[in-house]
C-alpha cells in the first residue's frame, strides 16, 4: 500500500472491510488513528513511531507485539498490516487465528518453531531481571516438556502449541473493545 | 524448586500473616505428611491474603485459585535452605550485574512519576490478577507449566493502547464533525467564511498591530519614571497589551470567584490549554510567569514584551534548570511587591478536556495555592494549541479568523498544604479540585512524556509483576528485592533457617494490596 493519500478510497475501504471483518466506521476511526501514531507522513509506522505511545513503550511485551505487526521485519507496518494484525483481537475472530497470532509472539526467529530459546527470550523479555537464569531454566524447560507432545523434538511446532491451548478460552483473553 | 511453598507449609494454618508468630510457631512445627502439607499451604497463604489489606472483593476468587494450585500437586519438594550469606551473595550479584538497584534506590527524578506509574502499575496487576483468578482450565492447575497466555493481559493492553491510549487523547485537538451540509446553512456558513476572514481578520490584524505599536511607543516612556513608579505602568502596559490580544480574537471571557488579596507567600497554578492562557488571565491582573523557554515568536514576547514582569523562563528539560528555578520561585513569593507568581503544572499544553500530573514544584514550596480553572468553550474554536501540528502564529491565526474565544476562568478558594500531606498529594488535590470545577478529566499521566521516553523503571516494575506471578505458580521464592529493607526479614527467617511466608508476602505486596501501592514495601521505601 505503501504512501497513502489523506483518506482511504472507496476501493481499499471494501476490499479491507472483506479482509478483516472491521465496518467501514471502525477501519476510518482506525485509520485516523494510523495517521496520528505516523507522525513522519510515510504512510508507514516504524517502531519509534509505535514506543511513541508511553503506555505501549512501558509494556514488556512491545517488542514483540511490533514484531508480529512487521512481518516482514523490514520497520515499517503500513495501514493494512496495521488493521489486519488488530482485527485478531475482535471478539468474534476465529480461534484458530488467536492461537495463531499467540504462536507468532512466542515464535520469536520466525522459523515455525517455538524453541527453547524462543521461550527464553520472551520470558526474559516479560520477567526482566526479576527472575534468576536457573529458575527460568527450570521453568522452560517443564513447559517445553510438557507440551511438546506429538514429535518429542525438543521443540513446539505449532500444533502441539494449540494442543496446550486447546481447553483455554481464547475469546476473553485476545479480544478487545473496538 | 517450590521452595516458597514448602516453606510455608512449615506454619500452622493461620499464623502466616505475622511474621514474627510465623517464625517462632514454625520452629516447634514439624512438617505434616505430604496430604495434608498441600491443605497446610492453601490455608496458611490464604490467611497471609485475607489479614492483609486486600481488598474482600478478591478473595474468594482467590481462594478457589489456590485450592486449584495446590491439589494440582501434591508432592512439594522441601528445598534448600536459604542462608544469610547466600542471600547476600545473590543481592551482590544482582546488583553488579543488572545496575537495576541503582535504578530503584536512585531517588532523581522518581518521586515525580509515582503517581502515573503506581495508577498503571495497578492496571496491570489487576489484570493479572483477575487472570490467575479466573483460570479455570487445566493446563494453569499444572503447576509446572508456564501458561502461554500469561502474556495474554499485556498483549491486550498493548493492542488496546494502539487503538487508543490514554496519555494520547489528552493532547489531540478536537475532530471537527460538519453540519452544516443543508441547503441553507451552507450558504450561510460561507458567508460567515467570508466575513470571518476577510473583514474580521484584516480589522483584528490592524487594532493588534497598533496595539503593539502603542505598546512599543509607550514602554520606553516608562523608562523615564523613577524606579519604584516604573514596574507598576510597565505592568499596565503589559495588560492593556493582553487586552488588546484578546480583543483580536472577541474573547468573551467570564471571571468567576475573586482571588485573595496579594500577600507574600502566594502561587496561583492553572490548567494548561494554550499560551493564550496567560493573556486571558493578564488580562484581568498582571503576573509573573514561570514557564518553558520558547522560540520564535513567542521567544521574542517572552523576552521583549513581558520583559519587566520579572518572569522565570526554564527549559523544561534542563535538570540544571529546574533546581535553579525552585529556589529563585522561592526568593520571588517571598516580595508581595512583585507580581503574583502563575504557573501551569502540567508543565505542557493539554486539550482541556484532560488535565495530565501536576508536577509538584509549585507545591514544594509551602505558599498558599491559588487554583484557577480555566474553561474554553468549543463552540466556535478550539483554543488548544498543538505544538506538533502549529506553529504559535498559525495557532493565533486560526483564533482571529474565528467568531470569538469563549472561556470561564475560575480563580478557586487559596488552598495551603494539610500537614499530612506529601508535596505530591498536595499538587493531586489541588488538580482535582481545577477538574472537578472546570469539568475536566483527571489523568494521572506525567505530560513530559510527550517529549521524553518513559523511564526504564516503568517497564521494569511491570516486569517484577510478571515474574512474582510466574514464580508464585512455581512455587519459587522472587529474587531478593534489591532494597536494603529486605534484610532485617532475611535475618528473621535465617533463624528458622527456612524463608518461611516468603511467596505470600511477596504476592500481598505485589498484587494483592489494594490501597493502590502496587510495589512491595521494600521497593517503595527505596524509591
Amino acid at each position: 500500500m505503501g504512501a497513502k493519500p489523506s483518506t482511504l478510497s472507496p476501493e481499499e475501504l471494501s476490499e479491507l472491510q472483506e479482509t478483516t471483518g472491521f465496518t467501514p466506521n471502525q477501519i476510518k476511526r482506525l485509520y485516523h488513528r494510523f495517521k496520528n501514531l505516523d507522525k513522519d507522513n510515510t504512510g508507514t509506522l516504524n517502531s519509534d513511531e509505535f514506543l511513541a505511545i508511553p503506555e505501549l513503550a512501558m509494556n514488556p511485551l512491545a517488542p514483540r507485539i511490533i514484531a508480529v505487526f512487521d512481518i516482514e521485519k523490514a520497520d515499517m507496518v503500513n495501514f493494512g498490516q496495521f488493521l489486519r494484525v488488530l482485527s485478531v483481537f475482535q471478539a468474534d475472530r476465529s480461534r484458530e487465528d488467536k492461537v495463531r497470532f499467540a504462536f507468532r509472539l512466542y515464535d520469536v526467529d520466525n522459523d515455525g518453531f517455538v524453541s527453547p530459546a524462543d521461550l527464553h527470550e520472551v520470558l526474559k523479555m516479560l520477567v526482566g531481571v526479576h527472575v534468576s537464569e536457573d529458575q527460568l531454566r527450570q521453568i522452560i524447560d517443564s513447559t517445553i516438556q510438557e507440551a511438546d507432545t506429538i514429535d518429542h523434538d525438543g521443540k513446539l511446532s505449532f500444533p502441539e502449541f494449540a494442543e496446550v491451548l486447546k481447553t483455554t478460552d481464547m475469546a476473553s483473553k485476545l479480544s478487545i473493545a473496538f | 524448586m517450590s521452595r516458597g511453598a514448602s516453606s510455608a507449609t512449615l506454619l500452622p494454618p493461620g499464623d502466616a500473616s505475622d511474621s514474627a508468630s510465623s517464625v517462632s510457631s514454625s520452629s516447634s512445627t514439624t512438617t505434616p505428611p505430604a496430604s495434608t502439607t498441600t491443605n497446610t499451604n492453601t490455608n496458611t497463604t490464604m490467611t497471609a491474603l485475607v489479614d492483609a489489606p486486600a481488598g474482600g472483593l478478591y478473595i474468594p476468587r482467590v481462594e478457589s485459585s489456590l485450592h486449584q494450585f495446590a491439589d494440582s500437586e501434591p508432592q512439594l519438594v522441601v528445598s534448600e535452605v536459604r542462608t544469610p550469606s547466600n542471600f547476600v551473595e545473590e543481592k551482590m550479584a544482582k546488583n553488579s550485574s543488572w545496575g537495576i538497584g541503582d535504578a530503584f534506590s536512585r531517588p532523581t527524578a522518581a518521586e515525580e512519576k509515582d503517581a502515573i506509574q503506581r495508577k498503571y502499575e495497578e492496571l496491570i496487576s489487576e489484570e493479572f490478577r483477575l487472570q490467575l483468578t479466573r483460570e479455570n482450565n487445566p493446563s494453569y492447575k499444572r503447576k509446572t507449566q508456564f501458561g502461554f497466555l500469561d502474556l495474554a493481559p499485556l498483549a491486550r493492553n498493548a493492542v488496546q493502547c494502539l487503538v487508543q491510549d490514554d496519555f494520547t487523547k489528552c493532547f489531540e485537538s478536537a475532530r471537527r464533525d460538519p453540519w452544516n451540509w443543508n441547503f441553507y446553512l451552507f450558504p450561510i456558513y460561507y458567508l460567515g467564511v467570508f466575513f470571518r476572514y476577510f473583514i474580521l481578520f484584516p480589522i483584528r490584524l490592524i487594532c493588534l498591530i497598533m496595539g503593539f505599536v502603542l505598546f512599543a511607543l509607550v514602554m520606553p516612556l516608562t523608562f523615564l519614571l523613577p524606579e519604584a513608579r516604573r514596574s507598576r505602568y510597565q505592568q499596565k502596559c503589559v495588560q492593556l497589551l493582553a487586552t488588546v490580544f484578546a480583543m483580536s480574537w472577541t474573547a468573551v471571557i467570564r471571571y468567576h470567584g475573586t482571588p485573595p488579596p496579594r500577600r507574600a507567600n502566594q502561587i496561583f497554578v492553572a490548567n494548561h490549554t494554550s499560551l493564550i492562557d496567560v493573556i486571558v488571565l493578564m488580562q484581568e491582573r498582571p503576573y509573573s510567569i514561570v514557564g518553558q523557554q520558547h522560540v520564535g515568536v513567542v521567544a521574542f514576547c517572552q523576552k521583549y514584551v513581558l520583559g519587566s514582569m520579572r518572569n522565570l523562563w526554564f527549559d523544561r528539560m534542563a535538570a540544571k534548570d529546574r533546581a535553579t528555578v525552585a529556589s529563585h520561585l522561592h526568593e520571588h513569593i517571598q516580595d508581595p511587591t512583585n507580581p503574583p507568581l502563575l504557573l501551569f503544572p502540567e508543565g505542557t499544553c493539554v486539550n482541556n478536556e484532560y488535565v495530565v500530573m501536576f508536577k509538584r514544584g509549585a507545591f514544594d514550596l509551602n505558599a498558599t495555592v491559588i487554583p484557577i480553572a480555566i474553561k474554553y468553550n468549543k463552540i466556535f474554536v478550539d483554543a488548544f494549541w498543538n505544538s506538533r501540528i502549529q506553529s504559535f502564529p498559525q495557532h493565533l491565526f486560526r483564533l482571529m479568523t474565528s467568531w470569538c474565544v469563549v472561556a470561564d476562568v475560575w480563580f478557586l478558594e487559596p488552598q495551603t498544604k494539610l500537614p499530612t500531606e506529601s508535596s505530591t498529594q498536595f499538587a493531586s488535590r489541588v488538580k482535582e479540585l481545577i477538574c472537578k470545577q472546570a469539568g475536566l478529566v483527571s489523568v494521572a499521566w506525567d505530560g513530559y512524556l510527550k517529549h521524553v521516553k518513559p523511564n526504564v523503571r516503568d517497564k521494569e516494575a511491570r516486569q517484577k509483576i510478571f515474574a512474582h506471578n510466574l514464580l508464585f505458580r512455581f512455587g519459587m521464592n522472587p529474587k531478593p528485592a534489591p532494597a536494603a529493607a529486605v534484610a532485617p526479614k532475611a535475618q528473621a527467617t535465617a533463624a528458622t533457617s527456612s524463608s518461611s511466608s516468603r511467596p505470600a508476602d511477596a504476592h500481598t505486596g505485589a498484587w494483592m494490596s489494594t490501597d493502590g501501592d502496587v510495589l512491595p514495601a521494600e521497593d517503595k521505601k527505596s524509591l
